[in-house]
């Protein structure tokens, strides 16, 4: 049965594709819903012509391949492949935290301060919210207005506790709820390529971060 | 369907003459000619491998009802009780075996060893298994091991299930034959310290083969170490606030004195263990297996 439905998936998911003629070599993920494909088809961020590495099938290393969804902080509703094109600095938060997490901020603000106005167009910064309880669409919104966060270039993100988990684990960030609700974690800000390879972490708080403008600099110029 | 066995029959005998060696090293083609495995590995090659017979369908394993119940954290947080309680849940009875492992990996092409990505699993994923889609039948009852975090979550999602959460499985675990707290008894802690003072064998026994504890739960001890869901809390190393020296901590035997039971070096050397794995890792002794809500009954 798992077997049958799989192929009957297969079979809806993968002509739309020829039938746009959108990079029928690009095969989506196994297991991609058929509404998460029209949302790419609908951004164009696989046919874009702005966005030439974005072609093909995503490298196996990616972390894009990860298949969780995702709510901004605007309600709208993301695969990760949706920030596939630009180079993204991302880091995960909650926002009810008072010490570790504004000063991740103040680093990527920090980050964001040594880019030419070029290449900041070139980079967008994603926050992935570790409290799936409270950090709901709204909260982030909130937080994004209080931090002063411009959200043509900053994204932050809401998923279910498991896809929080898995992009922990996939990250390498360490975390544990303690029972008011709140988080011990490790403080990590990664580079990702246009293909949503890791290219760069930078560990700890207030770390030097000549490496990681490198690692952005690098990237967008190549 | 009904030949799976006969072909398993065949294939280790083949391999054992040799001439199942080029099926065994052709990682780059998709054995399975299925629509998905086709458009998923983007091969225009047609498969060249014979494919083997596909296994018969093997049951999941049972479950067993575990009553709510207590657990001490090895490391409990600043903020954190010294005691969590851990609702009723349900787990299998044994850890997810070879034979299970195949029937998902057959399922679900992107498992297997050759098309797995390098973001899910790394180059030593199932490298025990003598080919992709057959195994011989003295590894079928053997837990599965080699396998990543991620691998082991699929599988979870497939079967319907999901992993245990640490604080399930230590609870489990911390169960003797006779006793909910196993650990007050020298004996059992010794039993589990000398099973982790041995070399790992390259073939786990089969699962279900020591005496179960005393929820019905089998092999908590003594077969492998297991993947939980969140085996990344065993606890934030240097770079996080406040815990610059965990790292010391965590690696320093004499730091067990602080911790919430320090006769308890085997919880300890299984927290030591969980926090140098990453998600990604595939180790020859450690395999998991699958938990249920109660309410998903």
């Amino acid at each position: 049965m798992k077997l049958l439905n799989q192929t009957t998936g297969w079979l809806i998911l993968v002509w739309p594709l020829f039938l746009v003629a959108c990079q029928p070599s690009n095969s989506p993920k196994n297991g991609t819903k058929a509404n998460e494909t029209d949302q790419v088809q609908e951004d164009g961020s696989c046919c874009s012509e702005d966005v030439p590495a974005a072609a093909g099938a995503l490298p196996d290393s990616s972390i894009y391949n990860l298949e969780s969804l995702w709510t901004d902080q605007a309600g709208q509703e993301h695969a990760l492949e949706d920030f596939r094109g630009t180079v993204t600095v991302a880091a995960m938060i909650f926002t009810n935290c008072e010490y570790a997490c504004p000063r991740i901020i103040a680093d990527l603000k920090a980050i964001e301060g040594t880019l030419t106005k070029g290449d900041l167009a070139q980079v967008r910064w994603l926050l992935l919210s570790m409290d799936s309880d409270r950090d709901l669409p709204a909260v982030l919104k909130a937080y994004a207005e209080r931090n002063q966060l411009d959200t043509a270039r900053w994204t932050l993100l809401h998923g279910d506790a498991s896809a929080v988990r898995e992009m922990g684990a996939t990250l390498g960030i360490r975390y544990k709820k303690d029972p008011k609700g709140n988080y011990s974690h490790s403080n990590l800000i990664t580079v990702l390529d246009r293909d949503g390879q890791v290219q760069h972490q930078l560990e700890g708080l207030g770390a030097t971060n000549t490496e990681t403008v490198a690692s952005i600099s690098e990237i967008i110029h190549q | 369907m009904k030949y799976g066995l006969y072909g398993t029959l065949i294939l280790a005998a083949m391999q054992l003459c040799g001439c199942g060696a080029s099926a065994e090293h052709d990682h780059s083609v998709g054995a399975e000619p299925t629509v998905s495995a086709a458009a998923e590995t983007q091969s225009t090659a047609a498969p060249v491998a014979v494919l083997p017979d596909r296994p018969a369908p093997v049951a999941l394993t049972e479950l067993i009802a575990v009553p709510q119940g207590n657990h001490r954290p090895m490391y409990p947080g600043k903020n954190e009780p010294e005691v969590v309680i851990v609702p009723a849940f349900q787990l299998e009875a044994t850890p997810v075996t070879n034979a299970q492992f195949l029937a998902f990996v057959w399922d679900q092409p992107k498992w297997r060893r050759g098309q797995v990505k390098s973001l899910f699993a790394d180059a030593n994923y199932l490298i025990h298994w003598p080919s992709e889609l057959e195994l011989p039948e003295s590894m079928l009852q053997a837990p599965v091991t080699n396998i990543s975090w991620f691998a082991a979550r699929a599988y979870a999602k497939w079967a319907g299930r999901r992993l245990p959460m640490l604080a399930e499985w230590e609870y489990v675990a911390a169960a003797s034959e006779t006793a909910k707290f196993g650990r007050d008894d020298p004996d059992y802690n010794q039993r589990i310290l000398t099973w982790y003072s041995r070399p790992t064998p390259i073939v786990p026994s089969p699962v279900g083969g020591d005496p179960a504890n005393i929820y019905g739960v089998y092999d908590m001890h003594g077969l492998i170490w297991e993947w939980v869901d969140d085996f990344n809390t065993a606890l934030v190393t240097g770079e996080s606030r406040g815990d610059s020296g965990l790292d010391r901590n965590l690696f320093c035997g004499s730091e067990s004195v602080g911790s919430a039971d320090p006769k308890d070096y085997a919880a300890f050397m299984r927290f030591a263990f969980r926090s140098s794995l990453e998600a990604k890792y595939t180790v020859r002794n450690l395999g998991f297996r699958c938990a249920t809500n109660l309410e998903q009954l």
